[in-house]
């Protein structure tokens, strides 16, 4: 049970959205799809549905390449990002609809439909909604109502996009941790679309980050936000500072520069400190190296140890760096 | 409609300017809506109830009134799907042309309605370029029911569609891909997802419809021949009326005819409203 994506390519128009895309999606896994507007996420994501039509390659789901097949055919469930309730429909009635649209022979009986209705709306923990209609309820309740909708076909596939993309911060954090513990209960293979780097390291089990219509790194959050394969992945993933030395690019994240009094092979480079930021849970200092603007990331105690002042001087080095080729193509 | 501005208080114009500009629009509305309709039923029944009814049941009359029903009722079942048609195709489809199919819908807007008449007769009248053909096969078009019809759809063609474009537009198609995706086949989309959300907008379209096809004469006139008890709709039977001196029977006839408007300015001000309250859900549900 896995969907295998072949050589995808998908154009609307002169724009290519899926340049000759290879990926492998984990059975029972949440795979967060992650990139940029305009990268080619979402469009892949339809193109597994059934919603688009690739222009070349294939996508095999169970071992069976799915070209032909309808949307339904390929048991996938589909959450859209507004989304997408049937306005004049009740709760109740949205999530019936998938079910009560079957040919006779494999319908559910009513009292069957309403069985079901009441237990997925338990899961969504919105059952005293079902009466209610969809302009009725707020957007996160209303994503909830659209997730619902989209298990009572008992899907084999889950697939979200940009589900909590409309929704506020505070919403947006509660129901992606909710949505977490739902998969975990649940172990359904599932494909998250997100532009939200943060929302894609928290929830997901396997991220694949998408550029230009190209998978830039698949690997865990860990793997991509840790060891990135390519400057993109390390600019889109969090704050990074580039230092151009000997045609080289050296790719820092704030937390990895570390401070010194002294110079020693850990601190080989002086930097001047231009300004010192304390409000938060972190120290950030802002600091000049050669022509390059750098920003580190330190503890308050160790603030207070260097006893760092603006104007001053200190020794820096990097516990950590990746260093990539010059490719001015990469500018975000 | 109930746009905003009315709830708000006037701050920006003085009084007497707006009790200037609402006294124009009132004085014209008055001397050129209300007080034509007034005289109209005025004259109706200024010589009896009797003399009303008798011109009204007269059966030419009766006729007109049977012919103008049916030319209505034809026109707005067969607009009301190629509205539908043509609203479906220009908004769930991408092809070549479609901003050409839009202005063609608006031509005949742009045509006066004699020239629309004109051209079914060219087409198919006697002397028309399919004329032969059809009186071959001993079909007449012209001087009877298909070509009153033809007029009255080609004239009465945009409405339909000029209402759902936009409504549809607006609705998006995440609703329709969502159902499609829960196994849905084309038609039970169309029965329950699409038509509950543009039925009030199509309604709308078939009152506008009805009441140009009720109320059409210029294009009509050119086809029907105003052969009596046969070609004659109500508006062509009224002016014949009134040419003849029968004014009494004339405004009789054309009493009628403005309650039947004034019947579908009721229905299209309800849909409004009905549309109102649709139009709100849809704010809230973004």
């Amino acid at each position: 049970m896995t969907i295998s994506v072949d050589h995808l390519t998908k154009r609307f128009g002169g724009f290519t959205a899926l340049d000759d895309i290879s990926l492998t999606i984990p059975d029972g896994k949440l795979t967060a799809l992650l990139g940029p507007s305009g990268s080619g996420k979402t469009t892949l994501l339809r193109c597994i549905a059934g919603l688009e039509r690739a222009n070349g390659g294939t996508i095999t789901i169970d071992g069976v390449v799915s070209e032909a097949a309808s949307p339904a055919e390929r048991g996938v469930g589909f959450v859209f990002q507004h989304y997408a309730l049937f306005r004049h429909m009740t709760v109740a009635e949205n999530i019936a609809f998938g079910l009560e649209v079957r040919p006779k022979e494999s319908r559910p009986s009513k009292e069957a439909i309403s069985a079901k209705v009441c237990k997925l709306l338990e899961l969504v923990q919105l059952d005293w909604a079902s009466g209610r209609l969809p302009h009725q309820l707020s957007g996160g309740q209303r994503q909830r109502i659209a997730l619902a909708r989209a298990l009572a076909v008992e899907p084999k596939y889950l697939l979200l996009d940009e589900p909590f993309g409309a929704l506020d911060a505070q919403v947006r954090k509660e129901l992606r941790r909710w949505l977490r513990r739902l998969h975990d209960e649940v172990h359904i293979t599932t494909i998250l679309v997100t532009h939200d780097q943060e929302e894609a390291l928290e929830v997901a089990d396997q991220v694949v980050v998408f550029n230009g219509g190209k998978v830039e790194q698949v690997g865990t959050p860990e793997d991509v936000y840790h060891a990135p394969a390519t400057p993109f992945v390390h600019q889109f993933l969090g704050t990074v500072n580039v230092l151009s030395r000997e045609g080289v690019h050296t790719y820092v994240r704030p937390h990895d520069v570390s401070l010194s009094h002294t110079a020693d092979d850990d601190h080989p480079l002086v930097a001047t400190i231009v300004a010192i930021n304390a409000a938060g849970p972190v120290v950030r200092v802002d600091l000049r190296y050669a022509d390059t603007s750098l920003e580190a990331v330190i503890p308050h105690a160790e603030r207070a140890r260097l006893e760092l002042v603006a104007g001053g001087t200190v020794h820096i080095g990097f516990s950590r760096s990746a260093k990539f080729d010059p490719t001015p193509d990469y500018a975000i | 409609m109930n746009s905003p501005v009315a709830d708000k208080p006037h701050l920006t114009e003085p009084a007497w300017v707006r009790r200037i500009l609402i006294g124009i629009v009132l004085g014209f509305l008055g001397l050129f809506l209300f007080l034509p309709l007034t005289v109209v039923f005025v004259e109706a029944f200024r010589a009896g109830l009797g003399v009303w009814w008798a011109a009204v049941s007269d059966p030419v009359a009766w006729h007109a009134i049977r012919l103008s029903v049916t030319v209505t009722i034809l026109c707005v079942v067969l607009n009301g799907l190629f509205g539908l048609c043509a609203a479906w195709a220009i908004t769930r489809f991408r092809f070549v042309g479609k901003g050409f199919l839009i202005s063609l819908i608006d031509l005949p807007f742009a045509v006066s309605p004699v020239i629309s008449g004109l051209i079914f007769v060219l087409l198919f009248g006697a002397q028309g370029v399919m004329g032969d053909w059809l009186s071959d096969r001993d079909i007449q078009i012209i001087f009877a029911l298909p070509g009153i019809l033809l007029a009255t759809l080609f004239v009465t063609f945009p409405f339909v569609a000029r209402e759902l474009i936009p409504l549809m537009e607006a609705q998006g198609t995440e609703e329709e891909e969502a159902a499609r995706v829960l196994g849905a086949s084309g038609w039970t989309i169309f029965r329950r997802i699409t038509l509950p959300a543009i039925r009030w907008g199509l309604l709308y379209g078939c009152i506008l419809c009805s009441a140009r096809a009720l109320g059409e004469f210029g294009a009509v006139s050119v086809v029907s021949g105003h052969i009596r008890g046969q070609t004659n709709t109500l508006p062509l039977h009224i002016e014949i009326l009134y040419n003849e001196y029968q004014f009494a029977a004339s405004f009789a006839c054309a009493s009628l005819l403005s309650l039947l408007a004034l019947l579908t300015l009721v229905a299209k001000r309800f849909v409004e409203w009905r549309m109102n309250q649709h139009q709100s859900h849809l704010k809230t549900t973004p």
